[in-house]
């Protein structure tokens, strides 16, 4: 992640702010890739993720005036965005009526229809297998292992408890484990 | 470490945030334990493959479409329409550092023009300056070229008070060092012009002097044209161009 200083960010989101468009782009070249990445991850498709980038960008202008440069303008943006995706995801599991499915609730392994070659992991299965977690159970899981959030932060943001995440994040691990070719044991026995 | 341990501790490493001993037992425990072992294998992979998803970043049209967006945002285009205006706003007051530095320019370069034609004009051979008595045509020619010098110079003055003027009522704070510099060298340059109109009352026909005196009255110029650049981007607001004009300024 690029180096920023504090003073740095403080001008450009002053630019920002005042409606500078190059200012923008500026944070665009810097910020977008990573802030893609989270919300393709989340969301499932290329062209959702970038419908979210570009109403990331809109909220961040909205939302500029709250940016006192306490964290960097990289972190402040990636929280924006963390936090715009996981609106999305629940307002989307809202639209098609599937909150039963907002959780991991004892679904059937994606395994069984995902995989092709056993022990290969392709790249396509696995991000088809991603996506066909349920939303919060996704959610959870990507929080935690992919962009690094605590169990606990990640209950706050998700509103759910603690213990909830952890289980949830523990099923999506057990699930993508079947694209590795290998059996479901559970893994916590000796 | 226990197998139901093992959760924990894997929720720890992924995060990068196990303690070194915690890592240790975590590592000694699967070296003895398969299924935990494959347990954690598995949960590292999936991490490192599914850090990858998305990594190519959005499309190249992204960026236009965001844009296009935020231009058609009526909170964006109120806000960038108001910074505008006071960019307009700042831009009235340039206006006036602009004209005063157009005028300069134009006064000044008028007065080289009648400089370089009198002194042209005294080089060239005069078809009556046979007839006429040497020295009395010298004196005139001297005379001649003495008025549009002090002409030049009144223009100049004039000119360069109206920008002092500008420059007192201006609100930007120049540093006093730095103004000082500016003074210095202004005076540096007031002494080569008096030193080669003096040489030109000597010699009107010295190609040296008309040279020097030409080449102090554009340093004249450019100095004072970087000197209004530095108060214009200071009131901008742009504190590096101004420190870069600055930098020229203290050289002189």
């Amino acid at each position: 992640m690029p180096v920023t200083s504090h003073a740095a960010d403080v001008r450009l989101a002053a630019r920002c702010r005042a409606g500078d468009l190059a200012a923008f782009e500026e944070i665009y070249r810097v910020h977008s890739t990573r802030l893609y990445a989270v919300a393709y991850r989340m969301l499932g498709h290329a062209e959702d993720a970038e419908d979210l980038l570009q109403e990331i960008f809109l909220l961040a202008f909205r939302k500029l005036s709250s940016f006192k440069g306490d964290a960097s303008l990289g972190t402040w943006l990636y929280r924006l965005g963390v936090n715009a995706c996981l609106d999305r995801l629940r307002s989307k599991a809202r639209r098609n009526d599937r909150q039963t499915e907002w959780l991991d609730d004892q679904l059937p392994p994606v395994g069984a229809t995902t995989m092709t070659a056993a022990g290969v992991l392709q790249r396509l299965d696995l991000e088809r297998a991603v996506r066909e977690l349920p939303a919060g159970c996704r959610a959870a899981f990507l929080l935690h292992d992919v962009e690094g959030f605590e169990h606990r932060e990640i209950a706050s943001m998700l509103g759910i408890a603690e213990g909830t995440s952890k289980s949830q994040v523990h099923k999506a691990r057990m699930r993508l484990r079947g694209l590795l070719g290998r059996e479901l044991t559970g893994g916590t026995q000796a | 470490m226990r197998c139901e341990d093992v959760q924990h501790a894997l929720d720890g490493q992924l995060l990068g945030a196990l303690k070194r001993e915690d890592a240790a037992a975590l590592d000694a425990h699967i070296a003895t334990c398969r299924e935990c072992q494959a347990v954690v294998a598995d949960a590292r992979r999936l991490q490192a493959e599914v850090r990858l998803i998305g990594t190519e970043g959005p499309s190249p049209r992204s960026w236009e479409r965001i844009a296009a967006s935020l231009e058609n945002d009526p909170e964006f285009q109120r806000t960038a329409a108001a910074d505008l205006q006071s960019d307009r706003r700042v831009w009235r007051l340039d206006w006036r550092w602009v004209a005063l530095a157009a005028a300069l320019i134009l006064v000044v370069a008028s007065s080289l023009l009648f400089l370089r034609r009198s002194l042209d004009s005294s080089a060239a051979p005069a078809p009556l300056a046979a007839s006429a008595p040497a020295d009395a045509g010298s004196d005139d020619l001297v005379t001649s070229i003495e008025s549009e010098l002090d002409l030049a110079a009144k223009h100049y003055e004039n000119a360069i008070a109206g920008l002092e003027r500008v420059a007192n009522d201006s609100e930007s704070p120049i540093d006093p060092a730095l103004m000082a510099t500016v003074k210095t060298n202004l005076q540096i340059i007031d002494q080569a012009i008096d030193d080669s109109r003096q040489a030109l009352r000597t010699d009107p026909q010295s190609q040296f002097a008309q040279e020097s005196l030409f080449d102090a009255f554009r340093r004249k110029v450019t100095l004072l044209q970087d000197t209004i650049s530095l108060m214009n981007e200071m009131r901008k607001g742009n504190p590096a161009r101004a420190t870069a004009i600055a930098s020229g300024l203290n050289k002189g």
